[in-house]
């Protein structure tokens, strides 16, 4: 109908229907898959962050699957025992626990003097999991908290590099993290220790660091220093958090990057960092007294005064601000310069202490304090670890260093300066390629990341015609080649890893295992045998005296009085438990004698074969006891062509030494090798020099098995003397 | 000596002309909590340091508030209106109160 009405005036456009044919084309299935998986992938982020979560956890199950959910080595037995009294007695007694069970007469005040992150953490999903009745034992939990911690690092570490870079980055970092044998070799299950948690926080206290540092924000500084003291809760180690993030901030300011959001990030953080980490009563007040911390105020300051000087300086004309700026330098720089002088003068702020200045020079421990010296972790690291322990991330390493350059951001600057401090002390102290794993990974990630994403783009079809991709000859086949390489180097990684994993991190040392004749596995149970006897066998309130590696696992299996641990605080007591191992059996009676010893436990490995016995740390205890006693000398106990020998040629000293008779009690009549005499010691490859003699102070009260434990009874005085 | 007068006084009258009744709320605040500061860590050195922890909890609390009130005086002169600051604020001042009241024994 068409409308007449006056008021619509305008001709009527036509408008042209066309139909389109819609063609329908079958869409291949790989690009069907390629579709759904660019479109789908936050789908497959999620996958592979949870595939991570699960392998990190799984790698670290070898020595429980091997032998039994039993918790490893020396200090993890003293966390568990104190995880067992927190849970026992609760928090408040915990923390002013008074342990009257170690340091025989003196007593050890473990509230002040350990790091409850660990053991507050595993109390904490005790206590969640039994409200809700899933019923765990204490002792699994111990046990695989480390491997779930270490899944908690992978996804962090995920987080921290996307935070720095983008997802790709972080997605590799996390794939790298949950493997690195570096990381692994302190979060394996069992291996209940510091480190399991605090490489967790660690990272995540950085995480938190740079996000601060992005957004400048004051919520992610308070939660930075919420993590911080966590983190300070947890670990020694983080003095290595309040010195690197000072750091940063003296390297933003020194390149030019000085925006108030690093000011807000720092000076927050710091504040209630400072606050958080003085609750914890081993921390104490060292914050603002001792010489580690003092660079982080000093950056505090210093930060304040680039602020307000800044300020001023945007309110003024340049004259006008130089003049005042002359007079307020002058004036500042003379107050802070007579506070330092003052504070370091009247000691108010102590010096370093001996374990952080041997970090810094490394010769000083072997001079200076021996006891930080003979701990086979804080010897330098070889360079076969490095391989060993990052494998193909320790030649991706300066890759990371570069891109980080040309993509220069706060963020990147961070990685550069972590990356640098790891490397130097990774290389004073194994121990420390702890500290270097992480970094490695985020920045091999980043290496790695940048290549594929250089050579990925010439493998799209959309790009094969792209005329603003660089072009060479044959640039598909090269990219082809690069990132099929880049695939097989992935693949090695990862055999290496889970090879290294299963054959050397993976060993209780509890218990040890070897290969008998016709491949059959023998099991060696000999310290929980001798340990258990010590539990069954002796009265509750028998001092027991033996070499400080010992003293957590008898404390906690045992139970019972150790003279001293692992703990090592006191230098002095240690060198007279030294020094009772090292004297005649007469003298070491008097010292048994004044310390109320009833048991002696030595370890002894030449009927087996087992290396880190007692006589191979014997020079140790030599050396620890002379350097408070100068009648012990060390040359006494070798030959007088300098070798330590425990054969006829041996020093007699030796040979007449307690440790020696109680290691070799009754040694002389077994014969341990065919075609060797009697007396043999596989472990030092010679038949022993003092054979078949008596102990006339101490009666050989136990020997496990295979010789490895063996106790001894201090025999009461005689009536008349 | 007469031309530092001059400095301070253009470095007055400029600082009046560009601060806001908002900023200038937040900076008398903040002048206030650095004379708390002040008063204490004077007491602190009449009267000795006997109970460490009390004094260390009391002068970070306030220098930490000084520390929050410049941080949100930064953030508002960027963006008048902006209510995330102002959270941020609280949130910093509840962790700062109660790890000043754990430490203050």
């Amino acid at each position: 109908m068409k409308d007449t009405s006056k008021k619509n005036t305008e001709p009527i456009k036509k408008v042209k229907v066309e139909v389109v044919k819609i063609k329908t084309e079958t869409i291949p299935l790989e690009q069907q898959i390629l579709n759904f998986l660019t479109q789908n992938s936050s789908l497959l982020l999620y996958s592979t962050l949870i595939l991570i979560y699960i392998i990190a956890f799984s790698t670290r199950l070898f020595s429980v699957l091997r032998f039994e959910s039993v918790i490893h080595e020396f200090d993890p037995y003293f966390n568990f025992r104190s995880t067992k009294y927190l849970v026992n007695e609760g928090i408040y007694n915990f923390i002013n626990w008074f342990d009257e069970y170690s340091w025989y007469p003196l007593g050890r005040i473990i509230g002040g003097t350990v790091y409850p992150g660990l053991m507050v953490t595993s109390a904490i999903i005790y206590w969640v999991l039994n409200f809700f009745h899933l019923n765990m034992k204490i002792r699994n939990i111990c046990v695989f908290l480390a491997p779930l911690f270490a899944s908690n690092t992978a996804i962090v570490t995920y987080l921290f590099g996307k935070e720095v870079f983008d997802k790709r980055v972080g997605l590799l970092a996390a794939a790298f993290i949950a493997i690195v044998p570096g990381y692994i070799s302190r979060s394996v299950a069992g291996s209940y220790d510091n480190e399991g948690i605090a490489i967790f926080a660690l990272i995540n206290t950085y995480y938190l660091w740079v996000k601060a540092v992005n957004t400048g924000s004051m919520f992610w500084s308070a939660l930075c220093a919420l993590g911080y003291f966590y983190m300070v809760a947890a670990w020694g180690g983080y003095v290595f958090i309040i010195n690197l993030i000072p750091l940063h901030v003296i390297v933003l300011l020194i390149s030019g990057r000085y925006s108030n959001r690093l000011y807000i990030a720092y000076c927050t953080t710091y504040i209630l960092g400072t606050l958080l980490s003085m609750q914890i009563s081993f921390v104490g007040f060292q914050p603002v007294q001792s010489s580690e911390h003092m660079a982080a105020l000093g950056v505090f300051c210093f930060l304040q005064a680039y602020c307000l000087t800044n300020w001023i300086r945007s309110m003024l004309t340049p004259v006008q601000f130089y003049t005042l700026f002359r007079i307020g330098f002058i004036f500042i720089s003379s107050f802070v310069t007579i506070a330092l002088a003052a504070g370091i003068a009247t000691g108010y702020i102590s010096p370093f202490t001996g374990r952080f200045y041997s970090l810094l020079d490394p010769t000083y421990a072997k001079q200076h304090i021996p006891i930080i010296a003979s701990v086979s972790e804080h010897q330098p690291t070889a360079w076969a670890s490095y391989f060993f322990d990052l494998h193909v991330l320790a030649f991706m390493f300066p890759a990371g260093f570069y891109f980080c350059f040309k993509n220069i951001s706060d963020g990147s600057i961070f990685l550069i300066l972590y990356g640098i401090t790891s490397i130097y002390f990774s290389g004073v102290m194994v121990r420390l390629m702890l500290i270097l794993a992480p970094i490695a990974c985020v920045l091999a990630a980043v290496g790695f990341s940048f290549t594929l994403r250089a050579y990925m783009r010439y493998l799209k079809s959309e790009n094969s015609n792209n005329k603003e991709l660089p072009q060479f000859e044959n640039r598909n086949q090269i990219a082809l080649f690069i990132v099929v390489a880049i695939t097989i180097i992935f693949i090695f990684f990862t055999i290496h890893c889970t090879w290294v994993t299963s054959e050397a991190y993976s060993s209780p040392s509890i218990v040890l295992a070897a290969r008998g004749q016709g491949g059959s596995k023998i099991i060696f149970d000999d310290f929980r045998e001798g340990y258990n006897w010590l539990k069954h066998n002796t009265h509750q309130n028998a001092k027991v005296m033996s070499w400080w590696d010992y003293g957590y696992q008898i404390e906690a299996m045992a139970n019972r009085t150790v003279l001293v641990d692992n703990n090592t605080w006191n230098n002095s007591h240690i060198a007279l438990v030294g020094k009772a191992f090292a004297s005649t059996e007469e003298n070491a009676y008097e010292i048994m004698k004044s310390l109320d010893v009833d048991y002696v436990l030595v370890i002894f490995g030449g009927l087996i074969g087992y290396a880190s016995d007692d006589i191979n740390k014997f020079l140790w205890m030599v050396r620890i006891a002379g350097s408070t006693d100068p009648n012990v000398k060390e040359a006494d106990y070798f030959t007088p062509n300098g070798e330590f020998r425990v054969d006829s040629e041996g020093s007699s000293t030796l040979l007449n030494s307690l440790m020696y008779k109680c290691c070799y009690y009754g040694f002389g009549t077994i014969t341990t090798e065919a075609n060797r005499p009697p007396g043999y010691d596989r472990v030092r490859n010679v038949e022993i020099g003092n054979k078949n003699f008596e102990l006339n102070y101490l009666e050989e009260a136990f020997t496990s098995e295979h010789w490895l434990v063996r106790i001894y009874r201090v025999l009461p005085p005689d009536n008349r003397s | 000596m007469s031309e530092l007068k001059a400095v301070l006084r253009s470095l007055y009258l400029e600082y009046k002309n560009q601060t806001t009744s908002q900023l200038k709320l937040l900076d008398f605040f903040f002048i206030f909590s650095l004379i708390v500061a002040l008063v204490q860590f004077a007491y602190m050195i009449v009267f000795g340091t006997f109970p460490f922890n009390s004094f260390l909890s009391g002068f970070f609390t306030a220098i930490g508030e000084a520390i929050f009130t410049v941080s949100l005086r930064m953030q508002l002169k960027r963006d008048n209106t902006a209510v995330r600051p102002i959270g941020d604020f609280i949130f910093c001042n509840l962790v700062l109160f109660l790890a000043a009241f754990n430490f203050m024994g």
